[in-house]
């Protein structure tokens, strides 16, 4: 564990430095914007080397997979950089009738200072998608790595100050003291990532300081495997390919499959071949799969598999001194035992049987009410919307795994215990914003509300039922904007040459 | 009483009845959602007189406010969203990152589950009732909990709902602290909350221990500044005063004091204990169009925190409890460290406070006022506006008039910071009762031939070719956009027209 980098005393300091920052409106221009974003690309793009002997030396993450959480971070600052100028045009509304004539817009404003608090699995995606699009939405941020990550957190430390000012984006590192005395200030947004039981902790401090939070959770990912396929090997390769990335250690991994009896011999046969085919004979000594983040994670796997984990088909081997876990299928693991209960965040999957969709969905709500991730593999689509509109999930995955947070662009966030809110792309422009409300009125020219006075006692019937009229009837005018007034000579254009084309024909 | 102890126990099967309800589904199709909102529609207009007949013994509201400031709302919040609940239920496609092609991806609006509505008493039928059909705009159950301080609104909420809409989907639970407790010890899945900082706060953590997400309406200390470059005073007064004095001055959105630049101070001041002489006469008590505070402690609280250095009362300062009657006030130059300007007031009273440049006057504001829910500027210079605008954060803001966020329909109306989290009203209604749900499609047999079978899967080290090409693909494939009905179309329409332009003009 690493020495924390910030005593806490010194914690309110940088924070009032932050703010400091935000309060002199410097956050609030599209060039400041795009120079944070542009120096995030820049951090990633020239210390390629830094991160991957981070990862390495953390998560024992071969490079191919650090490479592209690299690649995921750039990808994120290019989609933010799309959305950026259009985002932050305040947005026209229509003019209600009764307040004609006056301007009324919605403006995204920054919420202020937002503490950014990440997780060990995927260290670098994980706490600096969350920084880039706070900023990005023009606010401040501190950054809380885990404790589990000290590489990592280390890295953080020695390169935002390279290329962020301090008072913009300040990197704390710590453990739980420093995350509590972290919580018990008064920040104007929470971001967290990480376990359902922290994830409480912090949803219960951000309610204590009325401000708002994005909790990214996780949950026991179900994969339903349908009758109707068109490829048990692709199938079977999706899901070996998620159970074991990382080690597991993915928050819409997938946990357990139920799959039709008809291809349930054959599934779990497929899973176990292609697993040999990717990590050989011994996953152990193969230099594509990576570790566990602490011993911890090892021995809480241990213990859950020693009660009733059903057959063993493969793996099962855990050596914690090495914090390895090797990549193991179950078949047919009681649905009240230890394992089904909590989510692993390890390469250990179960493959149930079921008999029919119905019951697929019934034992998912059972095992994890609303999971992080829905996989399912059908290849009729009636067969994937009946599971999608049968139970909730944060995202939905038809016919692969996982592929919600490797794009940029979909909202990724979760629902009821596998979080709150949601991110990525244009969503994190939305979810770090407030959306303000700005009415212009007009002191010389009064409203249909205002002068004749229908809005002023003393009230009569007649000045009621007036009101109620032009309550009911007055049109809502749209906003006259130029953008408005092009398109409309635009379409007036098109359309007349498309007349006369037509006409002429 | 007997009833409100049956309540009691019957809230944890109601919760579970409306979650199993939810889980058949019958709330997810169009037509369903489109039924209730236009029911609640109904309800207030068919009963309209009830409604006005209620809030007259509640709040004694005059019935031209219980029109314009409660049945209007209702009935144009549930326009706003009849008219576009079809498009934004519409999944929306969207662009499909590289290395996932071929592929679709699509974001849809899901609802929670079930949705408690706490109730306010201010506005007690549309600030229950808009949340309400924003729920149900989303597909959501919903149990609504109006206000116990407002028994008639609350006795004809809980008449009428069942009568409109569907039972099974919609609950009652009429009640005060013990019920309130109750429901927020169970399990819903959104929590809506309209009301004070004090009770926000144990609604908000409520929520957290049970990770569920919700929306504060709280309210604040909201401030008004007007500049010298005013040009018309009497307009400005007039919107003031209305402002101050609509509802017996409990709308979360009212000014609680006004910092006006020097030149236009002691007119302004004039102006204002004129507007309320215009409005309700010499005696304010006698008027019929004045309404009352919601109780009797209301008044006492009021009246306390009159009794501590308010400045000088150039208008109104009377207090009679029995009658829940706060008069009109207006107070000059009240001292920042009075009572009167520690907490939000919800009475119809405002402090008129003399600067002598904008400057000072945002630095007042910003001392003041922690993030108010509205902030009002009068000036006829946008310079200023803006400057005022952008100095001080404030849940929504308004130049040159007053109180309308909440009064438009379409308008996301939240506070910021104390004064809330979380916003609806129109779209912001149906987006804020849904969870945004991914759903990313492929196929088995159509693979990206770069990555299934070959490049996706390990092993890796072993052929360094393999990882570079990964690498290189997920480095520099774009985003393809999604492919459309009608953007297919436009596109083709395009070519076609300049095919056939470029045909006839360019012999």
């Amino acid at each position: 564990m690493s020495e924390p980098s910030v005593p806490i005393q010194q914690f309110p300091g940088h924070v009032s430095k932050l703010r400091d920052t935000f309060d002199s409106g410097v956050t609030r221009s599209y060039e400041w914007r795009v120079k944070q974003i542009k120096a995030m690309k820049q951090m990633m793009v020239e210390n390629e080397d830094l991160w991957l002997s981070s990862q390495a030396a953390d998560l024992g993450k071969p490079s191919v997979q650090a490479g592209l959480d690299i690649s995921n971070v750039i990808a994120a600052c290019d989609e933010l950089l799309n959305h950026l100028k259009s985002f932050m045009k305040a947005e026209m509304l229509p003019t209600y009738g009764l307040l004609a004539p006056s301007r009324m817009e919605v403006r995204r404003e920054p919420f202020g200072v937002v503490l950014v608090i990440g997780p060990y699995n995927y260290p670098i995606i994980l706490c600096l998608k969350p920084i880039i699009g706070a900023l990005a939405a023009g606010n401040t941020c501190m950054l809380k790595p885990s404790e589990m990550t000290p590489e990592t957190s280390k890295t953080f430390s020695t390169l935002f100050p390279k290329f962020f000012d301090s008072s913009v984006v300040k990197v704390i590192e710590g453990g739980i003291p420093e995350t509590t005395a972290l919580l018990a200030t008064p920040f104007d947004f929470f971001f967290f990532t990480g376990s359902t039981r922290v994830g409480r902790i912090v949803a219960e401090a951000a309610a204590k300081h009325i401000k708002p939070c994005v909790l990214e959770l996780g949950g026991k990912n179900p994969v339903i495997v349908d009758e109707h396929l068109q490829s048990i090997d692709v199938a079977a390769r999706r899901i070996a390919w998620g159970q074991t990335w990382n080690c597991g250690q993915t928050c819409v991994a997938p946990g357990y499959v139920l799959v039709m009896r008809k291809h349930a011999e054959e599934l779990k046969r497929k899973v176990v071949h292609y697993l040999k085919e990717f990590y050989g004979e011994d996953p152990e000594k193969s230099k594509d799969f990576s570790r566990q983040a602490s011993e911890n994670g090892c021995l809480r796997v241990q213990k859950l598999l020693s009660d009733r984990p059903g057959e063993i088909l493969c793996g099962g081997k855990i050596v914690p001194q090495s914090r390895y876990i090797a990549p193991t299928v179950l078949s047919e693991t009681p649905l009240d035992s230890e394992i089904m209960g909590e989510e692993l965040f390890a390469p250990v999957l179960s493959i149930n049987t079921v008999d029919s969709i119905d019951e697929a969905i019934k034992i998912a709500k059972q095992v994890c009410d609303k999971p992080l991730n829905l996989m399912i593999f059908s290849s009729n689509t009636a067969t994937a919307e009946k599971c999608i509109l049968g139970m909730q999930s944060g995202g939905v995955c038809v016919n692969d795994v996982m592929a919600i947070p490797t794009t940029p662009n979909c909202a990724f966030g979760g629902i009821g215990n596998s979080g709150m809110g949601s991110y990525q792309g244009k969503y994190s422009l939305d979810t770090f914003s407030h959306k303000r409300t700005i009415v212009s009125s007009q002191l010389n020219y009064n409203t249909a509300l205002t002068d004749p006075p229908l809005r002023y006692a003393p009230f009569t019937e007649s000045k009621a039922k007036m009101f109620l009229w032009a309550a009911d009837n007055l049109p809502n005018i749209p906003p006259i904007t130029w953008a408005g007034i092009m398109k409309v000579v635009a379409a007036t254009a098109l359309l007349s040459a498309g007349v006369k084309v037509l006409a002429g024909l | 009483p007997l009833c409100s102890l049956l309540t009691m126990a019957d809230i944890p099967k109601m919760v579970s009845d409306l979650r199993r309800t939810f889980d058949t589904g019958v709330t997810r199709p169009y037509k369903w959602r489109y039924n209730q909102i236009k029911a609640v529609s109904r309800m207030v207009t068919e009963h309209e007189e009830e409604w006005v007949a209620a809030l007259a013994v509640d709040l004694q509201k005059p019935a031209c406010e219980a029109i314009m400031g409660e049945v209007c709302n209702v009935t144009a919040a549930a326009g706003i969203l009849l008219k576009n609940l079809k498009s934004w239920m519409q999944h929306e496609a969207v662009s499909c990152f590289g290395l996932l092609v071929p592929a679709s991806c699509e974001i849809r609006h899901e609802p929670y589950g079930v949705v408690l509505v706490i109730g306010p008493y201010n506005y007690p039928v549309q600030l229950t009732l808009k949340p309400l059909v924003g729920a149900l705009s989303a597909g959501n159950c919903v149990l609504v909990k109006p206000s116990e301080m407002t028994p008639q609104t609350s006795k004809l909420l809980a008449r009428l709902i069942p009568q409109y809409l569907d039972k099974e989907c919609i609950k009652v639970v009429e009640g005060g602290v013990p019920e309130t407790q109750a429901l927020l010890a169970q399990p819903f899945d959104f929590f809506f909350f309209t009301g004070s900082h004090r009770v926000g706060k144990i609604v908000a953590v409520a929520a957290a221990e049970k990770l569920k997400p919700y929306v504060l309406e709280l309210g604040g200390k909201n401030a008004a500044i007007v500049d010298e470059s005013v040009e018309s005073l009497n307009v400005v007064a007039k919107r003031l005063a209305w402002a101050l004095s609509y509802n017996c001055g409990q709308s979360c959105v009212k000014p609680d004091y006004v910092v006006v630049l020097r030149k236009n101070s002691d007119k302004l001041k004039q102006k204002l204990v004129k507007c309320f002489n215009d409005f309700f006469g010499d005696k304010p008590i006698d008027s019929p169009d004045f309404a009352r505070q919601i109780n009797k402690n209301a008044c006492l609280r009021i009246q306390k925190l009159l009794s501590d250095n308010p400045g000088e009362v150039l208008c109104g300062g009377e207090v009679v409890p029995e009658d829940r009657y706060v008069a009109p006030t207006i107070l000059s130059e009240t001292p920042k460290t009075s009572a009167i300007m520690q907490e939000e007031i919800f009475g119809p009273i405002c402090s008129v406070i003399t600067v002598d440049t904008i400057d000072e006057a945002i630095a007042y504001v910003n001392e003041m006022s922690d993030k108010p829910l509205a902030f009002y500027v009068f000036s006829s210079r946008s310079a200023v506006i803006e400057k005022c605008f952008s100095k001080v954060q404030s849940g929504g803001a308004i130049s040159n008039d007053v109180l309308m966020a909440p009064v438009v329909p379409n308008m996301p109306f939240g506070g910021l910071g104390s004064s809330g989290d979380g916003f609806y009203q129109g779209r912001y209604s149906f987006e804020t009762f849904s969870h945004k749900r991914s759903v990313v499609r492929k196929h088995m047999s159509f693979d990206n031939p770069a990555c299934d079978p070959v490049v996706r899967y390990p092993p890796f080290v072993s052929s360094p070719l393999k990882q570079k090409v990964f690498r290189f693909l997920a480095d520099n494939l774009p985003l393809f956009p999604p492919i459309t009905m009608s953007g297919t179309l436009y596109v083709l329409f395009v070519i076609f027209l300049i095919w056939h332009l470029l045909q006839v003009y360019w012999k």
